[in-house]
């Protein structure tokens, strides 16, 4: 398994992965909001796939 | 209001510098690093039973529990029909952001434990019950009403809060690289992980709402990450814990490290969202043991995961009005509140338990004070203590409580986990009275406790009973509450072992002690057990011994002040002066209020020369007012006689008077004390004495004894009636004398041969005999006396050798006189003596 360390990576609300990170959650209401909104946008997405596909 | 003057104070609970000092040298906490760079930083010392709600509201309030309230984890409720944990309403007394609120500033509050219910304060609070949801996703949390004050504004927080369930492996892989070797079904490790990181990550997220879209004068954020990673994870941390499985070690060995890491990341977001102006304050409520003190198994009494806490924390301050890279001494989370207060240049409380630290100003003010914050009329931003609070019952916060380990399994008899409820915060008062030396109040309530009908277990009140009494010298009490715990069938195990071997040396029995202890180290090699082993070899006057045992309870905990303060004494009593000054002043940087440590390095310097630096230590041991003040005054005295008159004496002899002075006659049984008593009697030093052993063959002439000095170890109380008076007191008593009198001791001594021989005839023993164990006790016995001189300020001894006494009683009385200092009846004492009272003289000796 990969060994994920604790990186303090610049925030960049442009390129936020759904698993997020600890470095997001440390820059508190930002990333965390940043986060839940990529992870909604991805799941919109994946649903709206999965529709299309249907 | 202007905000020129803000104040932001960061609680990261059970911090420890133990682990944080590797991590910051290493650069891997940053933004604490700055801090410390721009700062002043100590240790902090919390307060016993080191209990994190009790704590953070003593922070909160600058008093103890006794005074603000909070007594556990969970209370009674106010109908008595069930307990929950504890809330805002269980504080009796005005914390820092109710004043605020009287003085027109603004406060935010978030996390504070206990600050649910939500008080109507000028500012924000999210409470400690914002951040707790299941861990189940399908069932909902929603925000209790009193979680948030204002509630109005509550939807700009909900959506603030993570949810356990949200963590993903890109949260957990950092502190458990190795999460998919972990058997979930026998290591429930993940979900607390889970659980702790999205608690803290919603107070954090609420926390930089606040900063970023706030006004405020004061704000207080609390974080329970560390402490509740080291709880479940501490075990695991390196170096490996013997008694933990390698599997498991290798897998969560980076979790506590991980927890100090993401704490500071998220310090560095913090610091961010803060100007230059605003005064920043780091401090944990007490440390965590990362060493041979981690437990492995929690024994079943209540709070026990508190056994782990270590009794200093971490404190960091930095701002325009705190003093640059400054190291801060003697600081206690009690002092916290009053020093916030006066940062805002508000009066202090003298009701408030708390000191202001000046040291930690670059400019200190004069502090202000205040009677009582309480005694102020006026809105406080309080809430309505008579509102109804059943629905104050908080599941989530129960369970969580339970799985720590802080709270037992509640009983389904709801009347047996109140009745358990409300025995806890009986014991727990009992300990803050003990934590205050307040020991009569903490003995009632004790004694009370033992006659509880069913208390789940009465172990830890003899426990407790044991150490009041040995601190009131009761010995007899010590013995049988010893015998109580032995017999009580607790299934906690307790260090029995140590506890008596405490009471087996303080009754004078060190060697009996020494034997348990060295049985006990076969197993327990840990610092208080080589602390102990190492102070009953000091009684016996065994350095070597004692200094090694001393060394190994540092080397196994190094943050004990009366560790290092024990290594100072032998090596004062093995005169490496220098090594003294160096231990001693190690003790009072653990603990400025610590008089004994300034005590020793005052006595340590004073031998090196250092005359000035001699005196400020003693000005500081006896400005702490301690047991040890009469100590330090007279070193004081002794110190200003030496600049001032160049006195350069050996064994502390000024041929001095003292006002109240206490003539001493002392000695082996059979050495001329009573003789000496007679002359001293005679001279007009009026003897104490009771007259109740009356004059035999071995003692024509009498006694001059005084009962109560028998019991002298025990109480010395009666030592008043001796002043400006003598009184005759065997040597292995000596020790046991008030150290607030000035005492002239005359000490006679006289070959051991007769001694012995002189003792054995008394005794009607076989004089053909020689009974050579009591001699070499003897031999041990004089030289502890004279090991027990040195280190005593108020002592002055003055040998006299029986013989001498015998032989040239004029020229011994006019040295008797200017020993005592004052005018004597010379020719009087002379008279006294009998030559042919001395028998039993040593037929080798050359003056025999």
């Amino acid at each position: 398994m990969k060994h994920h360390k604790l990186n303090r990576a610049a925030f960049d609300p442009d390129n936020i992965s759904p698993e997020g990170s600890l470095g997001l959650l440390a820059l508190g209401d930002i990333g965390f909001e940043a986060w839940r909104k990529a992870k909604g946008h991805i799941r919109n997405n994946e649903n709206l796939i999965d529709g299309a596909k249907k | 209001m202007a905000q020129k003057n803000k104040l932001l104070l960061i609680g990261w609970d059970a911090a420890d510098w133990d682990i944080i000092w590797p991590l910051v040298n290493a650069g891997k906490m940053p933004a604490l690093k700055s801090l410390i760079a721009r700062g002043t930083h100590g240790n902090i010392s919390t307060m016993n039973p080191p209990y994190s709600p009790m704590l953070w509201t003593s922070v909160a309030t600058g008093k103890t529990p006794d005074k603000h309230g909070v007594l556990g984890f969970i209370e009674v409720t106010p109908e008595g029909q069930s307990v929950r944990p504890v809330t805002t309403l269980s504080r009796k007394t005005r914390a820092l952001w109710n004043i605020f609120h009287n003085q027109g500033m603004r406060s935010n509050l978030v996390g504070w434990w206990p600050s649910f219910p939500a008080e109507p304060i000028n500012g924000y609070v999210i409470s400690d019950r914002f951040q707790k949801t299941h861990m189940d996703p399908r069932l909902q949390t929603p925000m209790s009403p009193k979680s948030i004050h204002p509630w109005d504004k509550h939807e700009d927080f909900r959506g603030l809060r993570m949810f356990p369930f949200e963590i993903t492996k890109a949260h957990l892989l950092p502190f458990v690289p190795q999460a998919d070797k972990v058997d979930q079904d026998k290591h429930k490790g993940l979900n607390a992980i889970a659980k702790i990181v999205s608690e803290n990550s919603s107070l954090h997220n609420a926390a930089t709402r606040l900063l970023r879209t706030t006004e405020w004068d004061f704000m207080a954020v609390y974080y329970d990450m560390i402490d509740h990673f080291c709880h479940s994870f501490m075990k695991y941390h390196p170096p490996k814990h013997p008694g933990v499985d390698a599997q498991n070690h290798d897998i969560f060995k980076e979790a506590v490290t991980g927890a100090y890491l993401f704490q500071d990341m998220m310090l560095e977001r913090t610091l961010k969202l803060v100007d230059d102006q605003t005064t920043i304050i780091v401090m944990s409520d007490h440390g965590f043991e990362s060493g041979d003190k981690r437990i492995l198994n929690m024994p079943k009494v209540q709070a026990a995961p508190s056994l782990e806490h270590r009794q200093f924390g971490m404190f960091v301050a930095c701002g325009p009005n705190i003093k640059k890279n400054e190291k801060v001494y003697g600081l206690g989370i009690i002092d916290i509140g009053p020093t916030v207060l006066h940062h805002f240049g508000l009066p202090v409380g003298k009701d408030m338990d708390g000191h202001v630290n000046l040291d930690i100003f670059e400019n200190p003010k004069p502090v202000q004070y205040i009677d009582s914050w309480d005694a102020v009329s006026g809105d406080f931003g309080e809430l309505d203590n008579t509102q109804e609070t059943d629905a104050f019952s908080d599941q989530q916060t129960m369970e969580q409580l339970i799985e720590l380990g802080y709270v037992e399994k509640l009983d389904e008899k709801f009347e047996v986990a109140i009745r358990n409820t409300r025995i806890d915060l009986k014991h727990n008062l009992a300990r803050v009275h003990m934590g205050k030396k307040d020991l009569a109040a903490a003995k009632e309530i004790l004694l009370a406790l033992l006659d509880e009908p069913q208390a789940k277990d009465y172990a830890p009140f003899y426990m407790d009973l044991i150490g009041i009494s040995l601190k009131e010298r009761n010995f007899e009490a010590a013995l049988e509450y010893l015998q109580c715990v032995k017999t009580s069938g607790t299934e906690v195990k307790y260090n029995l072992d140590l506890t008596e071997a405490q009471i087996l040396s303080d009754i004078g029995r060190p060697r009996e002690a020494l034997v348990l202890i060295e049985h006990l180290l076969q197993t327990d090699q840990t610092g208080p057990v080589w602390y102990r082993y190492g102070l009953l070899h000091y009684q016996l006057g065994a350095l070597a011994q004692a200094k090694e045992a001393f060394e190994n309870a540092i080397e196994r905990d190094s943050q004990i002040p009366g560790y290092h303060a024990a290594l100072a004494e032998v090596y004062l009593q093995l005169d490496d002066y220098e090594e003294a000054a160096e231990y001693a002043l190690t003790s009072v940087e653990l603990v400025k209020y610590f008089p004994k440590g300034h005590l020793l390095l005052g006595q340590a310097l004073e031998k090196l020369g250092d005359l000035e630096n001699a005196k400020v230590a003693f000005e500081m041991a006896a400005k702490l007012k301690p047991k040890e003040f009469p100590q330090a005054q007279q070193s004081i005295e002794n110190l200003e006689q030496r600049i001032d008159l160049g006195i350069e004496y050996e064994d502390k002899v000024t041929n001095k008077h003292y006002d109240n002075q206490i003539v001493v006659v002392s000695g082996l049984p059979r050495s001329g004390t009573s003789l000496m008593m007679q002359m001293m009697d005679k001279a007009g030093v009026v003897a104490l004495t009771d007259e109740l052993r009356e004059a035999d063959v071995s003692n024509p002439k009498g006694y001059y004894e005084y009962e109560p000095v028998k019991a002298l170890y025990k109480d010395n109380s009666w030592l008043d009636k001796a002043q400006n008076k003598s009184v005759k007191i065997v040597a292995p008593l000596l020790k046991y004398l008030d150290n607030k009198h000035r005492y002239k001791i005359i000490f006679m001594k006289r070959d051991l041969d007769e001694v012995v021989q002189s003792q054995q005839k008394m005794l009607g023993k076989s004089e053909a005999t020689f009974p050579i164990k009591i001699y070499n006790q003897f031999q041990r016995l004089l030289a502890s006396v004279a090991a027990w001189q040195k280190l005593a300020p108020g002592i002055e001894i003055l040998y006299l050798d029986y013989k001498d006494v015998v032989a040239q009683p004029d020229k011994i009385a006019e040295q008797i006189q200017e020993f005592v200092g004052v005018p004597l009846d010379q020719e009087a004492m002379t008279q006294v003596v009998d030559p042919t009272l001395y028998r039993n003289k040593n037929k080798n000796s050359p003056q025999a």
